[in-house]
């Protein structure tokens, strides 16, 4: 039994039960209390639980672990960001669209080096505030909760060109193809992609035969399709034959 | 020319994983039609079907102009049609004289059935003596090796009545002055007005032997030709078709340390000098023909067969592995072929052959903890999307399934270099992309992969580098980036016996 493991059962069973005894955890994983009290100190450091008498209890406070809870899809936007961090090289000039998912993976691009970064995400900009060795360009327009879209964004997206573009997107089907839920959104998407050598679609595998209401276009504006690995086999055989590549994430060797 | 001696026109046959399309081809007699492909293109299935072994869904059967019933093909008709396979069948105990003339024995009295040995082996031996075979009358076949096997094989075909001839890849294993036997005893065939299948992978054989040349493709002829009006350029560009590479999820991982090196790796006569260096995070693809050893190096690289020549280095220490075991320890995995018999254990549940190479990490002194187990594997199990049924048998899954549960044991055993053997040979597409990813997985996390396919395509769609083995050794280790498809097909062609 490898530590890491231990660890992912631990935060597992803390985020659907929010409190845990060591005794309990001793005897699920079968070893002894001293090495779960260390596992246990070892995430208490991290801020994801604290250590209570004689077992310990979810942070609820922390940023990340509410997440966690509010967002039933978190692990799944972590995984696809962790793909897309290795389809991206240095230097390279790339736009991410708004969205959860992305959100994650400009998380995991801070690591780069010398990104040139284009977003109309206020969050994804923000995350990048603190990276200086990449450069972060924020698109102006009319502000819609976190990110801005309208005439004034895709007038500032027409001077730039891209190597890469990373679109979220809340759907993909047989019949609607890509599509999103709003039209600024969609007509923003669609500047883009003119601009783009690369274009990257990330889709949850959830959200594969859900229609939204705008239509970006067909699934072969994509040169490459980014989901997690619970797609259903009937998704991977169309893309297959439509000779995009598909990569669905898989998160399962330990190294 | 005249009426053909047989004619295939618009066959089709679909099985599950593969199909035939719309196949028209013709034999006359006293011709030699090569039929070439790479591995999984059709041509043994369509043998099987002029053999009669296998019906076709659709399509007609001619002999000498007339439609053949399927049921003559597979009964009285066997005699008209002689298929010798690679792997030879004879009967081990007995002489080569009684196989030769298995269905023709002479009787000293028809009553008895006490047989002539006398005149069987004066017939035997003027056999030899016209053919010139290095081999004696009284010989056993047990003694023979495999190539004089394959001789005797070929004499079957010669002295047989058979006016249809089909040779499933029989130089392959032959070198040079048994190759030329082979042409002799080809050659004689033909005089005698038989027509004759030849499958092969050489291009030397098509200009030595053949008349004309049928090449196929996916279970579709791309064409057939004249020997004398083609050139080896025009029969290359055929089999490699049109090839699509870019629908393989390959990404771009720094490669670390090297992890493995191979230096000067030899097999008996079958190996010999392979050198090859692994890093982490590499894919390295090996490519090759059909009985190019692809399957020898994997096995000899996992420690499964005994003495290999040459040094491995690991992490740059010498090791010798003398066992499946001892490469197991090392971090070394091997995802075998032939999934049926080298992988599953076919009696155990999908828990068992999951943490079969895990065990010790479930063990509690000399007890399994088996709760633990079934939690572990039942996040190794959905996390590879094989449909939750853990304590199902294994053979009740689908290929697909029980190939991702055999990944699924070696990745839980942490192995670090991880040789795959035809992973996706035979596999749905949606379990092809569910390994491509879990290979991604693996070298996301410095582990190094051998992918060892006859699918140039999916070698140079995934790979990182290849290698072409030929002619017994590396003819080739180039990145994937600098070589195209068409040069990988021609370097894995031998050029030497």
């Amino acid at each position: 039994m490898f530590a890491i493991e231990r660890i992912r059962i631990i935060k597992d069973y803390l985020i659907k039960d929010r409190h845990v005894s060591v005794a309990k955890l001793s005897s699920l994983l079968n070893v002894t209390e001293v090495t779960i009290r260390r596992d246990l100190e070892k995430l208490e450091k991290e801020g994801f639980l604290k250590r209570a008498h004689g077992g310990a209890v979810l942070n609820e406070t922390n940023e990340a672990v509410s997440e966690e809870i509010e967002d039933p899809y978190t692990q799944e936007r972590d995984e696809i960001a962790d793909t897309v961090f290795h389809l991206v090289s240095d230097n390279d000039i790339i736009m991410l669209t708004d969205g959860l998912t992305n959100r994650q993976i400009a998380k995991k691009l801070k690591q780069k080096n010398n990104l040139t970064v284009l977003t109309n995400d206020l969050k994804i900009a923000l995350e990048f505030s603190d990276a200086p060795g990449n450069n972060m360009i924020l698109l102006g327009g009319n502000l819609d909760e976190h990110a801005v879209y309208g005439q004034l964004a895709i007038n500032n997206m027409r001077n730039f060109s891209l190597n890469h573009l990373i679109m979220e997107v809340d759907g993909i089907s047989r019949d609607t193809g890509v599509t999103v839920s709003s039209i600024s959104k969609a007509s923003l998407i669609q500047e883009s992609c003119r601009a783009a050598q690369t274009v990257t679609v990330i889709c949850l595998a959830d959200y594969f035969g859900e229609k939204s209401f705008y239509r970006i276009g067909d699934p072969t504006i994509a040169n490459k399709i980014i989901t997690n690995s619970t797609l259903a086999d009937g998704y991977k055989n169309y893309i297959f034959d439509l000779n995009i590549p598909l990569y669905t994430s898989v998160e399962i060797y330990e190294g | 020319m005249d009426t053909p001696l047989m004619r295939l026109e618009d066959i089709s046959l679909s099985l599950e994983n593969f199909s035939l399309k719309a196949i028209n081809l013709d034999l006359y007699s006293g011709e030699i039609h090569v039929v070439m492909g790479e591995n999984g293109s059709g041509k043994s299935l369509m043998m099987q079907i002029i053999s009669g072994i296998v019906s076709p869904d659709t399509g007609t059967i001619y002999i000498n102009g007339t439609p053949a019933k399927q049921k003559l093909l597979s009964s009285g008709l066997t005699r008209d049609v002689i298929y010798i396979r690679q792997d030879a069948t004879m009967l081990t105990q007995l002489s080569i004289a009684e196989n030769l003339f298995f269905h023709n024995i002479p009787y000293r009295s028809k009553l008895l059935r006490t047989i002539d040995y006398d005149k069987l082996n004066y017939m035997c031996q003027n056999l030899i003596d016209e053919l010139d075979l290095p081999v004696s009358v009284y010989d056993k076949v047990e003694n023979l090796g495999f190539a004089q096997r394959q001789i005797i094989e070929f004499c079957r075909a010669y002295i047989s009545d058979a006016k249809i001839v089909i040779l499933d890849e029989p130089s392959s294993a032959l070198t040079q002055s048994e190759r030329e036997l082979l042409y002799r005893i080809v050659r004689k065939i033909k005089e005698k007005g038989a027509g004759i299948f030849y499958i092969t992978h050489s291009l030397e054989d098509v200009s030595l032997l053949g008349d004309r040349v049928t090449i196929l493709k996916n279970g579709s002829i791309m064409g057939t030709r004249e020997v004398s009006e083609c050139s080896q350029e025009e029969i290359i560009r055929m089999l490699s078709g049109h090839y699509i590479k870019n629908r393989y999820p390959k990404i771009m991982i720094k490669h670390g340390e090297t992890i493995l090196s191979v230096r000067g790796l030899g097999f008996q006569e079958k190996l010999y000098d392979i050198n090859f260096d692994l890093k982490e995070g590499e894919i390295l693809g090996i490519t090759g023909l059909a009985g190019s050893g692809r399957t020898l190096l994997a096995n000899c690289l996992f420690g499964a067969v005994d003495k290999v020549k040459g040094q491995m280095y690991l992490n740059g220490s010498e090791i010798k592995l003398d066992s499946p075991y001892a490469a197991i320890c090392n971090g070394i995995a091997l995802i075998p072929e032939n999934r049926l018999t080298d992988s599953i254990f076919a009696y155990l549940d999908v828990n068992n052959n999951v943490s079969m190479s895990s065990l010790k990490r479930f063990a509690n002194y000399f007890l399994l903890n088996t709760t633990l187990l079934e939690q572990v594997v039942a996040d190794y199990v959905s996390k590879l999307n094989i449909p939750q049924q853990p304590s199902n048998n294994i053979l009740e899954y689908s290929g697909g399934n029980q190939q991702k549960a055999i990944f699924a044991k070696w990745i839980m055993s942490r192995a670090k270099i991880f040789i795959l053997d035809e992973p996706t040979r035979g596999l749905d597409i949606a379990s092809k992309i569910d390994i491509y990813n879990s290979i991604n997985d693996l070298i996301r996390k410095k582990a190094g992969i051998i992918f060892i396919s006859s699918d140039v395509e999916e070698i140079m769609g995934i790979c990182d580098r290849v290698a072409v083995l030929a002619d017994r050794t590396f003819v080739c280790n180039v990145p994937t980036k600098d070589v195209t498809v068409e040069k990988v097909m021609e370097m894995s062609i031998s050029r030497e016996p």
